[in-house]
C-alpha cells in the first residue's frame, strides 16, 4: 500500500524586540555577558510581580501574522498555561492560543516548485499565530542544574500549521519561507543554530488517497536544525508505515530523536499528557484593536519574499540565482543597485553571485569577495571624469532629458560609461558624478 | 491619634517624630506578645527614619510646602506582610515564605514611604490572605483586643489589631472577599476596600488576581481618605490599575442631605445576628435624621456569590501559588498550611479539562449576574448600606473543624469583590458583650468620595471610633506577661 505524510509544524520565533515581553529588561539572551543579568522581579517570577505587555512585541507579531496571510485579530486575550518546570518560575506560561494574534493564514510554497505540472499541493494552511513568553534556560553541569533567566520572558511567536504538509521537502521549505519572511520584516533573526527559531513536528501517516485525518499524532520536540528535522521526520515516516504494515495501531505520544542512532524514541505517552488548566490571565486585560488598525498592518508591510521572487523571475534569472538572492538581503540590495546603475539583470546577478567562482561559499564570503573586487573598479574622480565628459558631449539629447528629470536618461548615460570602461566604472560613483556635472 | 493630631504635634514641636515613634514602639512592646499583631518589628529602621524626618522638619523653610509634598509625613504605620518591602522579610503569613527578603518595594509601599511615613514593621495575616478570622496564619492568630478569646478577623488581622490597639496610626491591608472589612468591623476601626484597579497591586503577594484590592485600615474616615489619596492612581507596573484621576477626597467630605442609601434586603435576612441587624437599623436612623433618603433594594443573586467566589478564588490561587514550588524560596511545599492546600486542590480540580466549563466558566457567568445586580441598584441609589459581617467575632477555634462555616462568613463582603466595587467599613457600635460591630457602605466604581462623605458624616455623628480597647485587655491573664 502507498502511504502519505500527514505533517503539521509548530515554528517558534524569538522576536527581536528591545525589551522582554512583560517587563523592561533587555531582550538579549545570546550576547549577555553573564547569566542572570537581564532580570527583574517580573521575569524572575518573584511574589507580587505583574506582567505588563510590550506593545512592540504585539506589533511585530501582527506584522508577521499579516505577512503569513493570517487574519489579524481584533481581540487578544492572554491566558495562563499551568505546568511545572524548573525554567518556568511562575509555574505557568502566559500565552494566547485561544484568542491569538492571527487566525488561519497560509504559506504558499507553490512558487518554489518550477515544475508546475506537478499535481502536488504546496499550500500549507495555518491554524493560528500566537504570542507567548519564552522560558529560562536550564544548564546541566557536574550533576547540578543551573538556570539562566536572561531568556525568561523573551517574546516568542508560535506559528502553528494545519497538518497539510505531505513531504519532507515541503516541511523544510515551509520553515525556510517563515525564516525569510521574519528576516524581511526584521522581526526575528530566525536563526536555528542560536535557538531563536525552534521547531516541533506532529507526524502521522495515512494510506494515500484517504481524506480523513489519522486518529493519532506523534510529536517530535526540540528540533534544532533542518538536517535534524529531515532525519527525524523521515525516520518517523518509515517507522509508522512499518507499524501499520504489521497491522498494529499507532498511538498519540511525544518522541525524541537520538542523533547518534538516527532513531526516535518514546518520551511520553498520551496517558501522561499534561492538563494545562488554561484560564484567562487576570493580570493582563484583553487587548482590542479596531478594524482600521488591523487593516493598516497589512497595507504597511514591506515587499515580501513571494513578490521578490516573482520580480527576480521576471528579470529572467534562473532558479539558482533567484534562490540565492532571495536568501540574502545584502546581495539583493547590491543586485538592485547594479540594475538601477544600468547593468542588465544577468550581468548584475553574475556580478554579485559569480557562481563559478563562489560556488560553495557562504553569502557573507561572497559579499566580502565582491567588496574586494569592487575596489578594482574605476572609482576615482580623476579616472572617471574625462570619460563621463566625453559621454555627455556625445549625447546632448540625453543630457537635456536628464535636466528635465528623466531618470531613464541617467541610466542610459551610465550604460554608455560602462561600455566605454568595459564595465569597470563604479556605477554608483558614475551616477553621482553625472548628476553633479549636470546640476 | 489620627494623622491630623500627629502632624499638629510635629508642626507645633509639641512632640518630635522620634518621640511619637517611640510611643508606638512602646505600645508594640507591651501589647504584641498578647495580641500577635506584628510578625516583624523594625524598630531601628523606624527610629532612624523618624530622626531623618525630625531633621527634615527642623531644616524646612516652609512646612506647608513640606507637608503638601509629603502628606503623611511623620506618621507611624505598618504593612500587612503580603506587601513586598525591600530588604525586609515578607512572609505572607506563611511558613513557605519564611525568610524571604524581597529585592523590591511594592508600588503602594513606595508611595506610602515617599509620602513621609515611618514604617514600624510587618503585620500578621492569614497565610496568603486565605481566611476570614485570621486563624490561618502560620504565625498563630492575631487576637481581638476587645476579647482575647476571639480572633481579630482576617485576613488582614494584624492590621485591624495594630490600629485598634494603637500600635500603628494606620495599616495597609488587602481585600479579596472581605479581608479588610472583616478585621475592621471586628476591631472597631475603619477599613477601606477601594475599587478594583484604584490602587496598584504591583509587589503585593497575590491571592486571587481578579479580585485583590489594595486598601488600608485607619482609626478615622478622614485618615482613610488621606491614605487613599497617596496610594491611588495609575501604575505602569500594573496593567489593571486605572488611569482615572484621583480626586481630593477631603474637599467635600461632609453632608448626606439627599443622599440615596439603598439597603439590600438580602443583607438583612436570616442568618444575620440580631445585634448586627439592630446596629444597621440604628445607623439607618442616624442617616435619616441627617437627611439621607433610605430605600430598600434587591440584589437577587447574592445567594450565589459565595459559590461563585469559592470557585474563582481557588482557581486563581492554584495558579498563583504554583511559584512556591519548593525550589526557590528555601522551604519545601510541605510547609503549605491546610487552607492553602485545600484551595490548590479545589482550584486545580475546577480548572481541569472536562470540569472547566462546569465550574470556572459557569462561575464567571454567574459573576456577571452579580455585577448586573449592583449596576441595576446604582441606577436608583447612590450607595448601599448593610452589615459588614453577618456575625459578631466568633470564639477562637469555633469553626476550625468546618472550613465551610468560615467560607459562609464572607456572604456579605465577597459580592463586592466579584463586582470590583469600593466599600468602606465603619464602626457602628458594640454588642451587649462589648464586641465591635461594623457597617459597610458600598459605592459604584470609583465612587470612594461618596463613601468617605457618608462614612465621615456618620462617624462624626456617632463617634464610636473614639472608644478604644480597655487595658488590661479582656481575657488577659492578670498574672501574665
Amino acid at each position: 500500500m502507498e502511504y502519505e505524510f500527514v505533517l503539521g509544524l509548530e515554528v517558534h520565533l524569538q522576536l527581536n524586540t528591545k525589551t522582554k515581553i512583560f517587563c523592561w529588561c533587555k531582550n538579549d539572551p545570546f550576547y549577555a555577558k553573564e547569566p542572570n543579568i537581564n532580570v527583574c522581579p517580573v521575569c524572575l517570577g518573584l511574589p507580587g510581580a505583574l506582567p505588563v505587555l510590550n506593545k512592540e512585541a504585539v506589533n511585530k507579531s501582527q506584522q508577521m501574522a499579516a505577512a503569513l496571510n493570517s487574519e489579524v485579530q481584533g481581540k487578544i486575550i492572554f491566558e495562563r498555561k499551568n505546568y511545572f518546570y524548573p525554567d518556568l518560575p511562575k509555574g505557568y506560561q502566559i500565552t494566547c492560543p485561544h484568542y491569538p494574534i492571527g487566525k488561519a493564514g497560509a504559506v504558499d510554497l507553490t512558487y518554489f516548485y518550477d515544475d508546475k505540472s506537478s499535481e502536488k499541493n504546496h499550500i500549507i494552511r495555518l491554524r493560528e499565530v500566537h504570542l507567548e513568553e519564552d522560558t529560562a534556560k536550564s544548564m546541566h553541569k557536574n550533576d547540578k542544574t543551573y538556570i539562566d533567566f536572561n531568556k525568561s520572558g523573551v517574546p516568542l511567536l508560535e506559528i502553528v500549521s494545519e497538518p497539510d504538509i505531505r513531504s519532507v521537502d515541503d516541511a523544510v521549505e515551509f520553515c525556510k519561507e517563515i525564516q525569510r519572511i521574519a528576516r524581511t520584516l526584521e522581526v526575528s533573526e530566525a536563526d536555528m543554530e542560536k535557538g531563536n527559531m525552534r521547531l516541533e513536528a506532529n507526524v502521522s501517516v495515512r494510506v494515500k488517497g484517504d481524506t480523513k485525518l489519522p486518529d493519532y499524532r506523534v510529536e517530535l520536540k526540540n528540533i534544532n536544525s533542518y538536517g535534524f528535522m529531515k532525519k527525524a521526520v523521515s525516520y518517523e515516516l518509515r517507522r509508522q508505515v512499518l507499524v501499520l504494515e504489521n497491522g498494529e495501531k499507532l498511538h498519540q505520544e511525544t518522541r525524541g530523536f537520538n542523533e547518534s542512532t538516527g532513531e526516535t524514541f518514546v518520551q511520553r505517552s498520551k496517558e501522561e499528557a499534561d492538563d494545562y488548566r488554561y484560564f484567562p490571565e487576570p493580570d493582563i486585560p484583553p487587548f482590542e484593536f479596531d478594524l482600521g488598525e488591523t487593516r493598516n498592518i497589512t497595507t504597511l508591510l514591506p515587499e515580501l519574499p513571494k513578490k521578490m521572487r516573482a520580480d527576480l523571475q521576471k528579470d529572467g534569472l534562473n532558479t539558482q540565482y533567484v534562490n540565492i538572492l532571495l536568501e540574502n538581503s545584502e546581495l539583493r540590495r547590491k543586485y538592485k543597485e547594479l540594475i538601477s546603475a544600468g547593468y542588465s539583470s544577468s550581468e548584475s546577478a553574475k556580478c554579485v553571485i559569480n557562481v563559478s567562482k563562489y560556488k560553495g561559499l557562504s553569502a557573507d564570503k561572497i559579499i566580502n569577495e565582491e567588496k574586494s573586487k569592487s575596489s578594482s573598479l574605476l572609482e576615482s574622480d580623476n579616472d572617471l571624469s574625462p570619460i563621463i565628459d566625453a559621454v555627455l558631449k556625445e549625447n546632448p539629447e540625453a543630457v537635456e532629458d536628464v535636466k528635465k528629470g528623466n531618470e531613464n536618461a541617467i541610466k542610459f548615460l551610465i550604460g554608455n560609461v560602462m561600455r566605454r570602461t568595459s564595465g569597470k566604472a563604479d556605477p554608483r560613483k558614475t551616477s553621482k558624478l553625472i548628476r553633479k556635472k549636470l546640476s | 491619634m489620627d494623622i491630623e493630631e500627629i502632624q499638629k504635634k510635629l508642626v507645633s514641636k509639641e512632640a518630635s517624630c522620634v518621640e511619637i515613634t517611640k510611643e508606638y514602639l512602646k505600645n508594640i512592646t507591651s501589647l504584641n506578645e498578647k495580641l500577635n499583631a506584628f510578625i516583624t518589628v523594625t524598630s531601628e529602621k523606624a527610629l532612624s527614619e523618624a530622626e531623618k524626618i525630625d531633621n527634615e522638619i527642623d531644616e524646612s523653610e516652609d512646612l506647608d510646602v513640606l507637608f503638601s509634598l509629603k502628606p503623611l509625613l511623620g506618621v507611624p504605620m505598618a504593612h500587612k506582610d503580603l506587601f513586598s518591602t525591600k530588604d525586609i522579610e515578607t512572609t505572607a503569613g506563611s511558613n513557605i515564605l519564611r525568610g524571604y527578603i524581597p529585592p523590591y518595594d511594592a508600588t503602594a509601599v513606595k508611595r506610602i514611604k515617599d509620602a513621609g511615613t515611618v514604617m514600624l514593621g510587618k503585620l500578621n495575616c492569614d497565610a496568603f490572605a486565605h481566611g476570614t478570622t485570621g486563624e490561618n496564619s502560620d504565625f498563630g492568630p492575631a487576637l481581638n483586643p476587645y476579647d482575647l478569646s476571639r480572633p481579630a478577623g482576617g485576613s488582614s488581622s494584624g492590621s485591624g489589631v495594630a490600629v485598634s490597639a494603637e500600635m500603628a496610626v494606620f495599616a495597609t491591608g488587602t481585600d479579596t472577599g472581605g479581608s479588610i472589612r472583616t478585621p475592621a468591623s471586628f476591631t472597631n476601626v475603619c477599613g477601606l476596600k477601594p475599587t478594583y484597579g484604584r490602587v496598584s497591586r504591583y509587589g503585593i503577594i497575590a491571592m486571587a488576581s481578579s479580585l485583590d484590592s489594595i486598601g488600608h485600615l485607619t482609626r478615622t474616615v478622614k485618615d482613610s481618605a488621606r491614605v487613599l489619596k497617596v496610594t491611588a492612581g495609575y501604575d505602569p507596573f500594573d496593567s489593571t490599575s486605572s488611569k482615572i484621576k484621583v480626586p481630593d477626597y477631603l474637599e467635600s467630605i461632609i453632608g448626606v442631605k439627599g443622599l440615596k442609601i439603598g439597603v439590600p434586603e438580602e443583607y438583612m435576612g436570616d442568618g444575620i445576628d440580631p445585634e448586627v441587624k439592630s446596629a444597621v437599623k440604628n445607623a439607618l436612623k442616624v442617616y435619616e435624621k441627617l437627611g439621607a433618603e433610605i430605600a430598600s433594594v434587591s440584589l437577587p443573586h447574592t445567594k450565589y456569590a459565595i459559590a461563585v467566589y469559592y470557585v474563582i478564588v481557588p482557581s486563581e490561587v492554584s495558579s498563583n501559588l504554583a511559584r512556591y514550588d519548593g525550589i526557590r524560596f528555601g522551604n519545601s511545599r510541605e510547609s503549605f498550611g491546610d487552607e492553602a492546600k485545600r484551595r490548590i486542590m479545589i482550584g486545580t480540580y475546577a480548572l481541569s479539562a472536562g470540569y472547566y466549563d462546569a465550574y470556572y466558566l459557569k462561575a464567571q457567568k454567574v459573576r456577571t449576574l452579580v455585577i448586573q445586580d449592583f449596576k441595576k441598584a446604582f441606577e436608583k441609589i447612590d450607595i448601599l448600606l448593610g452589615p459588614a459581617m453577618p456575625v459578631l467575632p466568633p470564639k477562637l477555634g469555633e469553626n476550625s473543624d468546618d472550613p465551610l462555616k468560615n467560607y459562609l462568613l464572607d456572604v456579605l463582603t465577597c459580592p463586592v469583590n466579584l463586582a470590583g466595587l469600593p466599600a468602606l467599613s465603619v464602626p457602628a457600635g458594640f454588642s451587649k458583650e462589648g464586641l465591635p460591630i461594623g457597617i459597610q457602605l458600598i459605592g459604584d466604581h470609583f465612587a470612594e468620595d461618596a463613601l468617605f462623605r457618608a462614612g465621615y458624616t456618620y462617624e462624626q455623628e456617632t463617634r464610636y471610633y473614639e472608644q478604644k480597647p480597655q487595658l488590661p485587655l479582656k481575657g488577659e491573664d492578670p498574672d501574665g506577661i
